[in-house]
């Protein structure tokens, strides 16, 4: 079963939850949000035995959930670009690493996530996680692919605000390039924030999120990356 | 080779994860139908007739701004228009005086609203409660509820039982004259299970509504009984039963309409044109001596009350510590109140 199989797979039972959820009458909700994250990327290589730091970066991203009752569902995805003014994460392929530096590198993140608020203010969540990067000066690409697990929590502190965080990983996942795969990795993330809503409509988010990513490549290469910084968010709201 | 394999298990895992977190919400996500509850009071002026006297006072709450963390209480779409559109019809054609509005209360407020209310009533007043919004009934102990803005899930003590209502009607009961509470609400019905009754006068004239008006009333006008009750009936705005409920009284054409005709005028709109039966009866033990509550139509028999001197009140629940608090804006009514947690990212 490969990764394609897979998405296909979590795609079509996410589907046809919702498809089943639409029929039903009652508490369901529909958003469509978008995402501005200002954030910085730093690491290190071990074989080149370098360390990388942007000068500058940030991603835009949409997503669109869907929510009925405890159980929820959504897509996000995201991008950006992040400029290394010097040195910047090898560049690893099937036949050795090749050190890169004063390059932008164009950044995706695609989720697939369901959850299901187990207690009150806390839900778990499965997630399909997939980053994928691409070197400005030569073209190589690398996506990394893997299924993670989160748990997220809500606590609204009034009508208008509201706390929310979250924190999960990708115990183990597939890094490819030009469909080769080259090793395997293990990505986490934190995040907190707030919300304001404007009204049950409208919502502004905002918080900090933290993430990391340790790529152990079958080289023998390792490169560590962590990506910190804040984000604003807008959602719209939906009900049927 | 062997990573692959490895992958694959957990990808398998992962999978099997997904599916059952899936399946588990397919089928825990029973679907409630829409349900509402709206109370209705109003307060009145004395008729010309000279028997029926006392103030004609109502506590109206309308809930449609639920915020349930665990979603189980979803938001409505019209209890807040019921209450509105009733509020504005006690006030403009039956001279209610003394209207009490809550929007969106929690239970705090409606408690709160009671009591003041209760404090108030005078021995020869009318008082009407009307209430819409979500109700539940507990199938295992077969105790109903009214389910305030700040209910959470589950938890029955978050909720108003009907005993609390009873007994704070009761009270109002005690200190007043007629008393007449109208849920809109699913389940309304178990409000008046303890003894029902409908009393169809032989005789519409002032000798009659002389004699009702003059004996104590304790009455309950339910949406329906121990039943799922419609949200919004056809594009009206309003729930079939406070649809009718309002039809009935801008449309009566009668100087003096009782609870009793009036109830049963609704009963049968409202179980002709959906599935739901309204029910109506007694508050059993709050003194009820076979009274009528009676509505008195402004325009159609009155006359001598200049509107113009009639004022609608609104009435704020004070705190505890002596500050007021804050008003809550009003919102369209077709906004949605969901509260949707953000969505997690990896």
């Amino acid at each position: 079963m490969n990764i394609k199989n897979n998405t296909i797979i979590s795609m079509a039972l996410v589907i046809s939850a919702i498809s089943f959820n639409v029929q039903a009458k009652g508490d369901m909700g529909l958003s469509l949000g978008v995402k501005l994250l200002g954030t910085n990327w730093q690491g290190n290589n071990q074989q080149s035995d370098t360390t990388f730091d942007t000068t500058e970066g940030g991603q835009f991203g949409f997503n669109i959930g869907f929510q009925k009752a405890k159980f929820y569902t959504g897509l996000s995805f995201q991008g950006g670009e992040y400029t290394f003014k010097d040195e910047a994460p090898d560049q690893v392929t099937p036949i050795g690493s090749f050190p890169s530096s004063n390059v932008i590198i164009s950044r995706g993140e695609f989720d697939l996530l369901a959850g299901y608020f187990f207690w009150e203010h806390i839900s778990l969540f499965v997630d399909l996680k997939s980053i994928s990067n691409t070197w400005s000066d030569t073209g190589y690409q690398q996506r990394f692919t893997g299924f993670g697990l989160g748990a997220s929590g809500f606590w609204p502190l009034s009508k208008k605000w509201s706390l929310y965080g979250s924190v999960g990983f990708v115990p183990i996942g597939q890094v490819e390039t030009s469909g080769s795969n080259i090793g395997d990795g293990t990505s986490g993330a934190l995040e907190f924030g707030g919300a304001f809503h404007f009204n049950q409509r409208n919502r502004l988010t905002f918080g900090l999120k933290a993430q990391s990513q340790t790529y152990n490549y079958d080289s023998g290469d390792k490169t560590e990356s962590r990506l910190n910084g804040v984000f604003v968010g807008y959602n719209h709201i939906f009900p049927f | 080779m062997k990573q692959d394999k490895r992958i694959d298990r957990l990808i398998q895992y992962g999978l099997r994860w997904q599916t059952v977190l899936l399946c588990c919400a397919i089928f825990s996500s029973v679907a409630m139908a829409d349900s509402r509850g709206i109370t209705m009071e109003s307060t009145g002026q004395a008729d010309d007739s000279g028997f029926i006297k006392g103030t004609y006072r109502a506590l109206i709450i309308g809930n449609n701004q639920y915020t349930d963390p665990e979603g189980r209480w979803t938001p409505l779409k019209t209890a807040l228009t019921d209450a509105r559109a009733v509020k504005d019809v006690l006030h403009k054609y039956y001279g209610f005086t003394d209207i009490q509005f809550l929007e969106n209360a929690t239970r705090r407020d409606v408690l709160l609203a009671l009591s003041d209310l209760s404090a108030r009533v005078l021995s020869n007043d009318n008082v009407l409660v009307y209430y819409a919004g979500h109700g539940y009934l507990d199938e295992e102990t077969n105790k109903g509820f009214w389910i305030p803005v700040d209910a959470k899930g589950t938890d029955q003590t978050t909720f108003l039982r009907n005993s609390t209502i009873r007994d704070e009607l009761s009270l109002i009961a005690s200190r007043s004259k007629h008393t007449l509470l109208i849920s809109d609400s699913c389940f309304s019905g178990t409000l008046l299970r303890s003894g029902t009754r409908s009393i169809r006068p032989d005789i519409s004239n002032d000798l009659y509504y002389k004699k009702v008006a003059n004996k104590r009333s304790v009455q309950i006008m339910s949406a329906g009984g121990v039943e799922y009750v419609d949200d919004s009936y056809n594009t009206s705005g309003h729930s079939p039963f406070t649809y009718f409920l309002l039809n009935e009284l801008k449309h009566n054409n009668r100087k003096l309409i009782t609870v009793s005709e009036l109830s049963t005028n609704v009963e049968k709109a409202v179980a002709n044109n959906v599935e739901q039966v309204p029910e109506s009866g007694v508050l059993q033990g709050a003194g009820d001596e076979l009274g009528e509550f009676i509505f008195i139509k402004l325009d159609v028999e009155i006359e001598g009350i200049p509107k113009e001197n009639i004022k609608v009140q609104v009435n704020v629940i004070p705190k505890k510590n002596g500050s007021t608090p804050k008003k809550e804006k009003i919102k369209p009514e077709n906004e949605s109140e969901r509260v949707m947690a953000p969505m997690p990212t990896l």
